[in-house]
């Protein structure tokens, strides 16, 4: 096979790491603009990640909410549903379960058996808050991007409210919540890094979303009314029922992956504001093109950047939010069907005109 | 509590408010409206106007006058609904994650810009940057009370005013407008007629960035005496479902902005009355959410009548 | 004393998926009169239409406009040089004015505005001119469909159309406002101005055209002065059979055992037309009924009332005594009719999924393919790749998209699916369209062979008459939306006698119908 035939099975692929390749050539230039001492910030951002063991654990720490709410996005994505939703999501299950793991404090239930009601509690709550948005563009087409973009507004004040009139610990002298029971959080799995037990959860979700999505009977139905709708019908799928059922799960996702967050790296509740993780979702699985399988990959990517931009933030004179700048590019270009678009249509005519002038 | 809520003092400052918390609204409403009418909501106009806000501010400071202020503003305004406009139109990509993505890119790299320009990624109060100056209508400020609420804006909320009238006429009244209605009506028909689609909603998209952004240059010239980061608070999609609720039209955009401007004051109102911030913050956000409910519910009644089988 | 205004000479247009839709073909009219474009369903009119409007460019011929040669690239282009096109589907925007649609993309400006006093007086003028009446502020969408048809001439003979194209223009319209557009097209010649019209309705053709130009299966048959044919000459000119095709049939075995029972059917659109009215028949065992008609004569609505992709609101569709009246398509399945959708790409597919998950979608649920929620890749590959061989898909994979097959290949992957989901009947809609010879002919076989081999009762809607008269047992004629004609036995039928009663001019009586349900 030469390179051109190569070019063509591959675009899709190359395509995105095309994207990728040009959004980290920006960083690069806007890292020289902003910095006193460029290359130092350069250096910090792009090995900074992986310059200690810690440094490396905060990546895959990072990576697991970044890929619970990226597989919620990939459920949403696959009936087609930019249900947004999940930024609120991830914060309210985070407070609802910050308050019960400190104000609960029912000593006599088993460390483990704690966190997985908590987590449960966290999916069933996002299940429920996912299907507002859903019924309401189901049964009355409302627009669901303007929606969800305002309920997450509401959802970040409520967690707010919660923790200052809730679970307000007054004997500290910044906004946080009372201590959370020992008994409530994830166990740390190596010591002097927060990396925690919360990891397999999240492995075990990617495997179970992809075989859900691809192996069952329900998720081949949710992709087939995703892919389309009409065809849907004439084989006599329940079009509503799937298109509620993705996105309920898609909330679960979003709902146990904030309640993991906050029992795996938090003492106590301190948000007051969105936490990005839910675009950070929506940016992995378009990545992922919507397939779970592919979501861990893209999440360490994800999360590579992210601590990246930490360090740089931390040891350098850099502001991190220019990462939400290459995010955003990133997306733009995977997003744009024509993107690469000539080159691709160049390889395929000279192969094809290549093919006939062999034959 | 709610006493002293109806004293003259109060009332005057309630509807003054009012007017004062529609002013981007109205902006970007007209902005929404006008690539609505060509058949493409502009989902960006939340970092049009956020870009819109940071450069007015840096231009002013930079060159001392509103005027280039507001230039700056436009620039900005321009500049982020023509990469939407040629990614959705040209490279064919899926507007709305174009749109969210172009938002976040806002919110990032104004973030960012301002730290170059000042070392800080708060506000831009290090900027000297000017405000727009407060106009006294004659005669009007010397009627009672009504004086006190109509007379003392900011002269861009009095523009947008003018600029709800212009997007009349540029959508209603120009050949312009009739070719991008019948674009966003059936794209075919035009086409049939000779019309280059692409290119209407590509101007609509221009059009849209320019009026929004006036709005951006608002807040933070007029508003706020500063910039100050991820200001938008989602006015650009409040602003759009104002147009929504008023299925395109002009006065209907302009009042329902007014509407969801009220429930900005109402919000802020109550805070001052010790109601608690989190809950009367929610106020705007879920009058948005129901307001929007309401007209698809209606809507959808509507187009239910019309609609035959499958 | 008139002369060739317009000539297209030996035009050929190959589709991309090697489809001919143009062979050769010439045509061409006088100036000052209204020639007749005549053929069946398929017979490449559109194409021709298409390509003399600049829509589509030949790969052979040349056109001639007023003897001097023309290429046009684009609608514009044919617009410029006097071309102007009435499309069966209205080119109007509904929300807008009557005289805003006459004037869009040349608008006239006042101070730098629209001048919408300036647009309603050259509508008028123009209305008036051609004796057209229609009130040039009213919106569109108030206008009648006949109103609506003048809104589209009129925005022609404003572009300065001297040949105007009329595709069915009186397919959408009452007899009366048919009627009126008579008038109104004769004036439009007298006044020097050549028709091109389109049409399957000959006693209209008889009424209006001066001469005629037939195309069957993308060639010219025939041309001539209308004057000189009968109605019936004409019909049998276009509806001539072309056996190319190898269909093989034996006589259906054993009695009549009725399975389905379609009862005084009916569906009326929102706009209040009778689009189905009174529809009667049943289909048996082992035998194939053919529904024979021009499209858009019911056809589609009463495909989909019988498969439950449209709710049953007048009438009753019984399949083995039981009524699927208020039934879902996956109940009405599971009752044993598949479905051969006519919009393969809408309905009948997936283009953006695999092969193998665009086979299985009626039957993943089943306990073949699945133990639980789980389901069964092994059952499902090996089933998949029999169905694959068995129905000769050729794609490079069960998991290759089937986006990347050429229409004839989507079309066997689709009736590989709906052929062996083990029903007791099958509404087959346009099962050939616009496909390739090769699949054309495996389909209709495959067909035959479901029927006699596994007892299938089959409805084969069809607007190709010739696959019609050689895949059928027995024939049923639909125009407007009701039977005009049944015959039991196919064989004893001619097209040209299926032709007149498609074409409306002729209708049996109400107890010859009758024996179609039975």
């Amino acid at each position: 096979m030469n390179a051109r035939k190569i070019f063509i099975k591959y675009f899709d692929l190359i395509r995105t790491v095309a994207a990728i390749l040009i959004g980290f050539a920006l960083t690069l230039v806007l890292l020289f603009f902003v910095s006193k001492d460029p290359l130092n910030a350069v250096r910090s951002f792009m090995l900074g990640p992986f310059s200690s063991p810690r440094r490396f654990f905060n990546i895959i720490e990072l990576m697991i909410p970044l890929t619970f709410t990226a597989l919620g996005m990939c459920l949403m994505l696959q009936v087609g549903e930019f249900n947004l939703l999940g930024e609120g999501i991830f914060g309210l299950a985070g407070a609802f379960t910050a308050y019960f793991a400190c104000r609960l404090l029912p000593a006599s239930i088993p460390p483990v058996v704690f966190p997985t009601l908590l987590i449960l509690f966290g999916a069933v709550l996002g299940a429920l808050m996912a299907a507002i948005p859903a019924l309401l563009r189901i049964k009355w087409n409302a627009n669901i991007v303007v929606v969800t973009i305002m309920l997450n507004y509401v959802l970040v004040f409520f967690a707010t409210y919660m923790l200052r009139y809730w679970m307000r610990d007054t004997k500290v002298t910044y906004l946080g919540s009372y201590k959370f029971a020992e008994n409530a959080k994830l166990t740390t799995l190596i010591r002097g890094t927060k990396l925690h037990t919360g990891v397999w959860i999240a492995a075990a979700a990617v495997l179970v979303v992809w075989w859900f999505l691809f192996r069952t009977t329900k998720g081949y139905e949710i992709r087939l009314t995703g892919h389309n709708q009409s065809f849907a019908k004439y084989v006599g799928i329940n079009v509503v029922g799937s298109m509620l059922a993705a996105q309920m799960l898609g909330g679960a996702l979003a709902g146990m992956g904030g309640a993991v967050e906050i029992l795996g790296r938090y003492d106590r509740f301190l948000w007051m504001e969105q936490t990005g993780y839910g675009f950070d979702g929506m940016m992995i699985a378009v990545i992922a093109k919507k397939n779970p399988a592919l979501v861990p990959l893209a999440a360490f990517f994800m999360a590579y950047l992210k601590t990246g931009a930490n360090i740089s933030g931390a040891t350098t004179d850099v502001p991190l939010e220019f990462i939400k700048v290459i995010q955003s590019i990133i997306i733009i270009l995977v997003a744009a069907t024509m993107f690469m678009d000539s080159l691709h249509r160049r390889a395929v005519i000279k192969a094809s005109t290549e093919e006939t002038g062999v034959a | 509590m709610f006493a002293q809520f109806f004293t003259q003092e109060y009332l005057v400052d309630f509807f003054y408010s009012i007017i004062r918390m529609s002013t981007p609204l109205v902006y970007c409403a007209m902005g929404a409206l006008i690539s609505r009418q060509s058949g493409a909501l502009n989902m960006a106009l939340e970092g049009i106007m956020l870009t819109a806000s940071l450069l007015a501010v840096a231009f002013s400071a930079a060159t001392h006058t509103v005027f280039f202020g507001m230039v700056g503003a436009v620039l900005g305004g321009l500049l982020i609904s023509f990469v939407l406009a040629y990614m959705h139109l040209v490279k064919q990509s899926e507007l709305v994650l174009t749109g969210i993505a172009l938002n976040t890119l806002a919110s990032g790299g104004t973030v960012y810009l301002l730290f170059l320009l000042t070392g800080e990624k708060g506000t831009s109060r290090l900027l000297n940057s000017l405000v727009v100056p407060k106009w006294e209508i004659p005669l009007v400020k010397d009627i009672p009370i009504l004086g006190e609420v109509l007379s003392g804006h900011n002269a861009l909320t009095y523009i947008a005013f003018v600029f709800a009238a212009l997007t009349y006429v540029l959508i209603f009244k120009s050949g312009t407008g009739l070719r991008i209605r019948a674009v966003g009506f059936n794209p075919d028909a035009a086409a049939s007629v000779g019309i280059n689609v692409n290119r209407i909603k590509f101007q609509a998209f221009l059009y849209s960035g320019l009026f929004a952004s006036l709005g951006g240059a608002f807040m933070s010239m007029g508003y706020l005496s500063n910039f100050s980061r991820d200001m938008m608070a989602g006015r650009g999609f409040i602003g759009m479902s104002a147009t929504n609720l008023a299925d395109g039209r002009v006065l209907g955009s302009l009042l329902a902005s007014l509407g969801f401007g009220a429930a900005e004051a109402v919000s802020i109102t109550l805070a001052t009355l010790n109601m608690k911030a989190e809950i009367v913050s929610m106020i705007p956000y879920l009058a948005t959410v129901i307001g929007l409910v309401i007209m698809s519910a209606n809507k959808q009644a509507k187009a239910r009548k019309n609609r035959e089988g499958i | 004393m008139s002369d060739t205004i317009l000539s297209m000479e030996n035009i050929t247009k190959v589709y991309p998926n090697g489809f001919v839709a143009n062979r050769n073909v010439s045509f061409s009219c006088k100036k000052g009169t209204i020639h007749a474009l005549l053929g069946e369903n398929g017979a490449g009119k559109t194409t021709l239409m298409k390509i003399l409007f600049g829509f589509l460019i030949p790969d052979e011929g040349r056109i001639l406009v007023k003897g001097q040669p023309v290429a046009f690239k684009d609608p514009q282009d044919a617009i410029s040089h006097g071309v102007g096109m009435v499309h069966q589907h209205f080119m109007l925007v509904d929300e807008l004015s009557v005289a805003e649609n006459v004037v869009l993309g040349m608008e006239p400006l006042r101070h730098g505005l629209f001048d919408m006093n300036k647009a309603v007086s050259v509508t008028d003028e123009l209305a008036r001119k051609y004796n057209f009446d229609l009130n040039p502020r009213a919106l569109v969408q108030e206008c009648s469909v006949g109103v609506k048809q003048k809104i589209e001439i009129l925005k022609a003979l404003l572009r300065g159309a001297e040949i105007l194209i009329l595709d069915e223009p009186t397919a959408v319209l009452t007899p009366q406002e048919t009627k009126e557009l008579f008038v109104e097209l004769k004036k439009l010649r007298d006044m020097g101005h050549t028709i091109v019209f389109i049409s399957h309705k000959l006693n209209e053709v008889k009424e209006l055209c001066d001469d005629f130009t037939v195309l069957r299966s993308g060639r010219t048959v025939a041309v001539g002065d209308t004057g000189d044919y009968t109605e019936q000459q004409l019909s049998n000119m276009m509806v001539g059979r072309n056996v190319e095709l190898v269909v093989k049939k034996e006589k259906p075995e054993g009695g009549r055992e009725q399975v389905v029972e379609v009862r005084s059917l009916g569906y009326t659109s929102h706009t209040g037309k009778k689009l189905l009215d009174d529809v009667s028949f049943s289909l048996h065992k082992h035998r194939i009924l053919g529904v024979a008609g021009v499209e858009g004569n019911g056809q589609s609505q009463l495909g989909e009332l019988m498969t439950g992709l449209r709710r049953i609101t007048h009438g009753d569709v019984l399949v083995d005594g039981v009524s699927i009246k208020g039934k879902n398509v996956r109940s009405i399945r599971k009752a044993g009719v598949s479905n051969i959708s006519e919009d393969r790409m809408k309905y009948g597919s997936a283009l953006t999924m695999s092969v193998e998950e665009n086979i299985i979608a009626d039957r993943y649920f089943t306990g073949r393919y699945s133990k639980g929620i789980r389901l069964d890749r092994k059952a499902i590959r090996s089933d998949v790749d029999e169905l694959i061989r068995q129905f000769k898909v050729d794609c490079p994979a069960r998991d290759a998209l089937a986006g990347m097959l050429s229409g004839g290949n989507i079309q066997k992957m689709i009736v590989a699916r709906e052929f062996t989901s083990n029903s007791k009947v099958i509404v087959a809609n346009q099962p050939t369209r616009g496909i390739d010879v090769g699949s054309t002919e495996f389909i209709r076989n495959q067909l035959i062979r479901l029927a006699r081999d596994k007892g299938v009762a089959v409805l084969l809607i069809s607007a190709d008459l010739t696959e019609v008269l050689e895949v059928s047992d027995s024939i049923i004629v639909m125009s407007g939306g009701r039977i005009t004609a049944y015959f039991e036995d196919a064989s004893a039928v001619n097209e040209m006698e299926l032709g007149e009663y498609m074409l409306g001019i002729k209708r049996m009586t109400d107890e010859q119908i009758g024996r179609a349900l039975g």
